[in-house]
């Protein structure tokens, strides 16, 4: 067998290639500090909602027009931006146009069949918007009686009647009960398990048992596992090392999977398991917000307005919501009291407590005093579960 | 990235109306008009974009209350508004097929048709084998869309005598060679290797996808898939450690790929082992450590090494080595070091105590 260890060694292949490709181009983003193009990006936000239809191009999003609806209000709400009455009943309209009078669900569009993701969007939609008009449109009980229909002997949800099932199923479903107050022992009985069964060799959560860890699901099961106050079933120390371990050593953003690219939307779907993970590890620093938040102020913004996924690309809805929800949840801490309710702050107030008490330490929190300054809103709402009825 | 170059598979599917003529449309249903109350808004916005487009449509149509219209292709509308009188109707005849695949063409997320399309399959308005061809080729424009995977899987699944597995082994291949890492058509995969028992096959696949690309992960977790899923598990020790020198071999080539050392660091577990007895992984681990190669993935490996040997007996020289590698780690591992500077306090408290 050979047995040189020569470190220069390392055989190549395409994924390689294509890392080293992106870490030199990226580098040179990396040199310059961007500040916040806040005003910009509200811009791009707001004409989701202004009186302009969007382009043709739009056409592939035709079946999700609650998600264009949560991405956009949902970041608007991450920059403060204030939605006026008007705009928010206009968005209570066209979403109560969308569910679906039968099943109390909510499709893609008018028409369209119930879908658990895109009522997800919807329900979390109204939620943000926060007001009496915005809540009377939803029908628990039809709701609740839907969502029980797609679920099946193993504790696994189907997105919509006899459409896929993974794990992105189980968080809408137990997402939408638990803010309508409807969050049953029947819904609840055996999710859990099935959410332990996706857990993988390497830690994170794939989105069916025995399929690759991955970002996006890894979210979705954490979070369900959160709201069901089951967390404590998953192997957490696996779970941590292998969030730590996506956190891109060069880039400073997170991949997705293991020996991936870099993606901006990945600040959230992995940033965001740290301030659930934080409670149970007692440790608000366990990833390295300072190489985040360089990576998406350099890297994901576009200068003329939104969000996206690395330098490039163009930027789009979805990324802004989610390259603004890993922004916050980077600059914000929760820290669950006794009965399970998330309490936040901001990062920034505890950071200037710890400059007075050490003003004489070179801080290792150097680079980060341009970003700290920066921070996108008092709370992030996709985090915060808050409940909007009382439990059924 | 290479699945987008594609355009030789573009197929023009045009769609003629006339078949449609005698189908009253039924437009979509966008809620109420809204007030007219904000002119000067709009105004605003006129002159902000001064465009003509923008210009007619603000003075021809009425206003709706709902935000976020799309400015649908004529065509697209025209389908659509065919189909939903068609929905209402139940019309099952080739005519609604070639409805169906024009709208999905367009829009291959759109999940409704694809539901009603669903039927028309089941009412043999199609061929099986077309409808194969079908989703393949709009799974090489579409190798993301959860429909076009969710439809595969159906068909396959509910006409499972027309279909021969290695054909279907076949055609995710062609699709995987598109993107090695398409995580629809590996959880797709898994499906089909478990349904018609491909085990033995798939074993061999991986090492294929492996050798191609050292660093494909979801190669290794389907690797991993296949050890743990068959009927047959390990069947002996030397079974397990021919795994161990493969996966030592893959990462002597690239040392630094996370891949085989989170692939090896789980088989030791799936087999039961404790990874300090297993020799060779040990051997492997300390040699990168003695050799001081900032291979982190080694060091990691190491420290849950030594972990085990502390649990089973409390040695100070193992206690040390262990904080060593938590400070080298937190020295060249810098993006991580809070993490590791968390490891290195559980190691110290666990001595305290």
């Amino acid at each position: 067998m050979n047995n040189s260890l020569s470190e220069d060694n390392e055989i190549s292949s395409y994924t390689l290639e294509l890392q080293s490709e992106t870490e030199e181009y990226i580098k040179n983003y990396l040199k310059i500090d961007q500040k916040f193009f806040r005003k910009n990006h509200i811009g791009f936000l707001k004409k989701v909602v202004a009186h302009l239809p969007l382009s043709s191009g739009f056409i592939s999003l035709d079946a999700s027009k609650p998600w264009i609806l949560y991405w956009t209000v949902h970041a608007l709400d991450l920059l403060s931006y204030p939605l006026s009455k008007e705009l928010q009943n206009r968005i209570i309209s066209t979403l109560k146009n969308i569910q679906n009078p039968i099943t109390g669900g909510f499709g893609g569009g008018p028409g369209q069949i119930s879908h658990l993701a895109t009522s997800y969007a919807a329900v979390n939609c109204l939620a943000i918007i926060g007001t009496t008009e915005a809540f009377e449109i939803i029908d628990r009980e039809k709701m609740y009686k839907w969502i029980l229909s797609l679920k099946l002997s193993n504790g696994s949800f189907m997105m919509a009647q006899d459409m896929e099932v993974d794990v992105r199923g189980s968080y809408c479903a137990v997402n939408i009960a638990k803010l309508l107050g409807i969050l049953t022992d029947p819904l609840c009985e055996k999710v859990a398990a099935f959410i332990c069964e996706c857990q993988t060799y390497e830690g994170g959560i794939g989105a069916v048992p025995n399929v690759e860890a991955h970002g996006g699901y890894t979210f979705c099961a954490l979070a369900a596992m959160e709201i069901l106050k089951a967390t404590e079933t998953l192997k957490l120390n696996d779970l941590l090392f292998w969030a730590v371990s996506r956190q891109m050593t060069l880039e400073g953003g997170f991949q997705g999977r293991t020996n991936k690219l870099v993606d901006g939307c990945y600040s959230f779907w992995q940033g965001g398991l740290f301030p659930i993970l934080s409670n149970y590890f007692e440790n608000n620093d366990l990833y390295s917000k300072d190489f985040l938040q360089r990576y998406i102020f350099n890297c994901c913004q576009n200068s003329k307005g939104g969000l996206l996924d690395k330098p490039s690309k163009p930027p789009d809805f979805y990324h802004s919501c989610y390259v603004l929800s890993g922004l916050s949840t980077s600059q914000h801490e929760y820290n669950k009291d006794l009965e399970g309710n998330y309490a936040v702050s901001t990062i920034e107030e505890v950071e200037n407590d710890w400059v007075d008490d050490n003003s004489s330490e070179t801080s290792p929190k150097d680079n980060t005093d341009t970003f700290s300054t920066t921070v996108v809103n008092d709370y992030d709402s996709s985090l915060v579960i808050i409940t909007l009825y009382s439990e059924m | 990235m290479s699945q987008t170059d594609s355009s030789d598979e573009e197929v023009e599917f045009e769609l003629d109306f006339l078949l449609y003529n005698d189908i009253q449309p039924t437009p979509q249903d966008d809620g109420p008009d809204r007030m007219l109350k904000d002119k000067k808004i709009e105004l605003n916005f006129v002159l902000f974009y001064l465009n003509v487009n923008v210009l007619k449509n603000l003075i021809s149509k009425k206003k709706k209350l709902a935000v976020a219209p799309i400015a649908y292709p004529a065509d697209y509308k025209k389908a659509m508004d065919i189909f939903r009188t068609i929905t209402t109707t139940n019309e099952q005849s080739k005519r609604t097929l070639y409805l169906t695949e024009f709208i999905i063409r367009l829009n291959p997320a759109h999940y409704t048709i694809w539901k009603f399309r669903e039927n028309l399959v089941k009412k043999g308005v199609t061929e099986i084998n077309e409808e194969l061809n079908f989703t393949e080729a709009l799974g090489k424009l579409h190798p993301k869309s959860y429909q076009i995977w969710h439809h595969r899987q159906w068909l396959v699944n509910n006409y499972i005598d027309l279909i021969l597995p290695i054909q279907e082994i076949e055609f995710i291949n062609r699709l995987l060679k598109y993107d090695t890492k398409n995580y629809h058509a590996w959880s797709y995969r898994q499906w089909l290797v478990q349904k018609f028992n491909l085990f033995k096959l798939e074993l061999e696949e991986t090492e294929g996808f492996i050798l191609d690309d050292i660093r494909n992960n979801s190669a290794w977790n389907q690797r991993y898939f296949v050890f743990k899923m068959r009927e047959e598990g390990f069947q002996n020790e030397t079974d397990f450690e021919n795994e161990i020198n493969y996966c030592i071999s893959k990462i002597k080539l690239a040392p630094r790929n996370e891949s085989p050392w989170n692939y090896i660091r789980g088989i030791i577990k799936l087999f039961g082992k404790n990874p300090a007895e297993v020799k060779v992984y040990v051997s492997l681990c300390e040699d990168y450590f003695q050799k001081n190669l900032p291979i982190s993935n080694a060091l990691i490996s190491l420290l849950e090494i030594l972990e085990n040997k502390i649990k089973s007996e409390k040695n100070d020289d193992f206690q040390s080595e262990a904080l060593q590698i938590c400070d080298k780690l937190i020295d060249f591992d810098y993006v991580r070091r809070n993490y590791w500077t968390y490891r290195k306090q559980l190691l110290l408290d666990a001595n305290s105590h």
